[in-house]
């Protein structure tokens, strides 16, 4: 789907941003020689008024997409337009200014405009590439199935070690209770595995990848003298061992998803605040014109 | 501290069992997070819910900031336990239990039932939005810190008008962040970051009084007392004059500067009917070239003649120079006839000199020009004495007393003329050499003589046009007409000599030639102003490719200087 983010009906929207981009620079190469262009002259006003309309529609999106009774164009249509329309305001703003800047308001709108602009061009990266990684760390399912899964050998793995001698039990319980999963903003971006797991003196001390539960069980099981308890040992390894990989998958899947969304929370703070930035930019022209 | 934690959870078989653990902590924490001594899981417990510690056989547990406990359906941030009573963490329930020997408080915990297969993801931080990023309140803040530093706090400073310059760094703060630019290089060194300098209101753009408030001196496009003119052709100075751009360019140097208006006729005809349109520099789109010349009338008075001399415009192609002098310049460059000393040619350069503002010349005088060849002697016999230049009563007193002096002197040989020195082919010697009378009327007989010659043969006549007023009285018989050079042929532009002395394949005198045909001029009333053509063989506007552009400014000026040209507009103005 992302991918028909570009090619949504043929890069219409393409298209429509290159047109306005090119009847832009038109406008631009107008300036003659009786003033350097800036965004003083008619042409400056013209474009400058163009990038802010952009701009008021390309924030429109944020409203547009959660109105989802809204029959204005499907929502995937917006977002294709807001690519090309997003981009195609970072050539028309840099038209309008000239590239004259300075330390003042009028740059600050600018600088917050691309860098709302480039964490867009992060965000669609992200949305064009990560889709494929979510998916097949997946396997076909969903979040919901691999915790589903997860609980169910989570409880799976409680009761065999409760078969198992009070030290097994207590390990493989306390390393289930204390699985860390997700967690803070790094915890998420990073993966990062916190689990504990409680031996017998009751303190917590790391379990990276839960290998010590593993490593435990393992060693048992050629030490087991009855057959009972090795058939128990094996099942609940096995067990041990898929609950690794689910957890592996979760945290991909946890780090993959918070990628995907981390620059939202710079791209939408943002926006805002060059909303702000944008009135105070044609406040103070016209205070001082 | 010892707690005894019991831990209540399904048998393998039917109903419950329980597991005792031993809590040996100064503070027990209970939370969602793997690292919490007690790890409630659920919905509604935060990673580090809260805090439980034993004293006098109660167990108190105290919420962390944003979290609750509940009581009987009452939110609580912190409750006392006595044995037997509960409180609710998310979904799980503590009961507080009676202390066994050697604990300092128990507990019981049943886990939240409702943590299964659906809601378990829920309880743990697996998005974004469960850590602290948030897209409100950076919005907001930012919002904030845009709105008042970029705008109210420079504007509270504007509209409190407090005019102490701020301090340095201060402009931080101040209108000076508004600024679309910087400043001339001029303007900033005397203005700064004083914006109301020249924005005198808020919404108001700027006024001519800001600019004049310095600029006192500058004069209006058209001369004042212009009658159809009550003010400025354009409307403000900062039309033209744009300030905070980049690159600084506060003067309009491309053509719609003149344009804009001159290439309207009709408004034109109505407010300078003089002035022609013009839509570039070509041919076609410039009008032709004018000279302004100094023409004089003269009108005899009882004192002789008159001279009142005036400045026209003429058009270039059928203008005269009116200077009075009679100079064929063609003679003067033909080294067959005139040659300098050391037996060269004479240059252009040997009369004309460059002024330092490189357009005009330093004035021709006979002093410096003319008289290392040009004597003044009027006695062959006296080759040293020579006659006053420019006064013609003076000459003629000159000539008198000379004469009066030779002729009385006893040895009375030395005063026969001798021949001479350079007498014209078919000419007679002078005549005057036999002299009867006394010696005084000697004198005066060969004063009249001289002087006749003098003003009407080969002496001052040669380069003055002289007035034969036929009076009795030599000493005002003879008036020499004045000369007057014009200075400036056209006053209304401007012209760099010096960056044309240059030229491809030419240099010195072969560069004068090419603009001044003064090798064809026989006659000092030959103007040898080249026309627009000779200007258009190299210079056009923007609008012709390969040749040199000019602009309009390049040759005119929008705020004339007065002092060169008052008489031309006044005197046409309607």
């Amino acid at each position: 789907m992302f991918e028909n983010l570009l090619r949504y009906r043929g890069g219409r929207y393409f298209w429509w941003s290159a047109v306005l981009v090119v009847a832009c620079i038109g406008v631009f190469v107008t300036h003659g020689r009786a003033e350097p262009p800036n965004g003083g002259t008619w042409q400056g006003y013209t474009l400058g008024t163009i990038g802010a309309v952009l701009i008021l529609w390309l924030t429109w999106l944020g409203v547009r997409k959660r109105s989802y009774r809204s029959s204005m164009g499907t929502v995937r249509g917006w977002t294709s337009a807001h690519v090309y329309l997003g981009t195609a305001c970072l050539i028309i703003a840099s038209l309008h200014s000239a590239l004259q800047f300075g330390w003042n308001v009028h740059t600050l709108s600018y600088v917050l405009m691309c860098l709302v602009i480039f964490s867009g061009f992060y965000g669609l990266y992200v949305y064009i590439n990560y889709p494929r990684s979510l998916s097949d760390n997946r396997a076909g399912g969903s979040r919901e199935s691999l915790f589903a899964e997860l609980y169910e050998l989570n409880k799976r793995g409680m009761t065999l070690a409760r078969l198992s001698s009070p030290s097994v039990q207590q390990a493989v319980v306390s390393s289930i209770e204390r699985t860390a999963i997700g967690g803070g903003l790094l915890d998420q971006l990073l993966a990062r595995d916190g689990s504990l797991i409680a031996l017998g003196d009751g303190k917590p001390q790391p379990n990276p990848d839960q290998q010590i539960t593993i490593d435990m069980v393992a060693d048992l099981i050629p030490r087991s003298e009855k057959s009972q308890e090795v058939v128990a040992l094996e099942e609940l390894l096995s067990v041990l061992c898929r609950r690794q990989t689910i957890l592996r998958r979760l945290r991909k899947d946890i780090r993959l998803q918070g990628w995907l969304q981390i620059w939202l929370y710079v791209h939408v703070p943002l926006t805002i605040a060059l909303l702000g930035a944008l009135v105070v930019h044609i406040i103070t022209t016209f205070f001082y014109w | 501290m010892d707690i005894l934690l019991r831990e209540m959870r399904a048998a393998l078989d039917q109903g419950t069992e329980f597991q005792d653990r031993e809590l040996s902590l100064p503070v027990v924490t209970i939370g969602s997070r793997q690292d919490q001594a007690i790890q409630l899981l659920g919905e509604q417990v935060a990673g580090s819910h809260a805090e439980l510690r034993a004293a006098g056989g109660k167990l108190q547990i105290k919420a962390t900031r944003g979290n609750a406990l509940v009581v009987d359906g009452e939110k609580r941030s912190s409750v006392e336990l006595a044995p037997g009573e509960r409180v609710l963490i998310g979904g799980n329930t503590l009961e507080a239990m009676a202390a066994p020997a050697g604990f300092d408080g128990a507990v019981v915990l049943v886990p939240d039932p409702e943590v299964d297969r659906a809601t378990f993801e829920n309880a743990y931080q697996t998005s974004l939005k469960d850590t602290w990023l948030s897209k409100r309140w950076p919005a907001w803040i930012s919002l904030a810190l845009v709105l008042v530093f970029a705008l109210a706090v420079p504007l509270y400073l504007v509209m409190d008008g407090d005019d102490a310059t701020p301090a340095p760094g201060a402009s931080l703060l101040t209108d000076a962040i508004w600024t679309s630019g910087p400043l001339h290089a001029v303007h900033n060194q005397s203005i700064g970051d004083d914006c109301g300098a020249c924005h005198s209101e808020l919404l108001e753009r700027v006024q001519d009084n800001a600019c004049t408030a310095c600029h006192k001196d500058i004069e209006d496009h058209i001369v004042p007392g212009h009658a159809a003119l009550q003010s400025m052709p354009t409307e403000r100075c900062a039309v033209c004059h744009k300030e905070h751009n980049e690159p600084t360019l506060l003067v309009i140097e491309a053509d719609s500067l003149c344009t804009d208006c001159h290439d309207d006729g009709a408004t034109l005809s109505r407010v300078s009917p003089h002035v022609e349109v013009a839509t570039g520099f070509s041919e076609a789109s410039h009008p032709r070239f004018e000279v302004a010349l100094p023409i004089a009338q003269a009108t005899a008075k009882a004192t002789g003649l008159v001279f009142d001399w005036e400045l026209h415009e003429r058009p270039l192609e059928d203008a005269q120079e009116q200077s009075n002098l009679k100079f064929p310049h063609d003679l003067h460059l033909d080294v067959g006839s005139v040659r300098t000393q050391s037996g060269e040619a004479l240059g252009c350069g040997d009369c004309h000199t460059l002024s330092p503002d490189r357009e005009h010349f330093v004035p021709v005088s006979m002093a410096a020009h003319c008289r290392d060849c040009h004597e003044l002697t009027f006695d062959a016999g006296a080759p040293q004495r020579q006659l006053p230049h420019g006064q013609p009563s003076e000459a003629v007193a000159t000539m008198e007393g000379h004469f009066i002096r030779v002729y009385a002197d006893p040895s009375r040989a030395a005063a026969e003329p001798t021949r001479e020195r350079r007498r014209r082919p078919g000419r007679r010697a002078d005549s005057g050499n036999s002299c009867s009378g006394t010696a005084l009327q000697c004198a005066l007989q060969r004063t009249e003589a001289e002087v006749l010659n003098q003003f009407t043969r080969s002496g001052c006549v040669t380069c003055h046009r002289v007035d034969d007023t036929g009076t009795s009285d030599l000493f005002t018989r003879f008036q020499v007409y004045p000369v007057r050079l014009p200075g400036d042929f056209m006053p209304t532009a401007r012209f760099d000599h010096h960056s044309h002395l240059t030229q491809k394949d030419k240099d010195g005198d072969a560069a004068c030639l090419t603009c001044h045909e003064a090798t064809a001029s026989s006659a000092s009333t030959d103007l040898m102003i080249p026309d627009i053509d000779n200007c258009t063989s190299c210079h056009t506007d923007h609008t012709v490719a390969d040749s040199v552009p000019l602009d309009c400014v390049d040759c005119h000026a929008y705020h004339p200087d007065a002092s060169s040209m008052p008489q031309l507009f006044t005197e046409r103005t309607p």
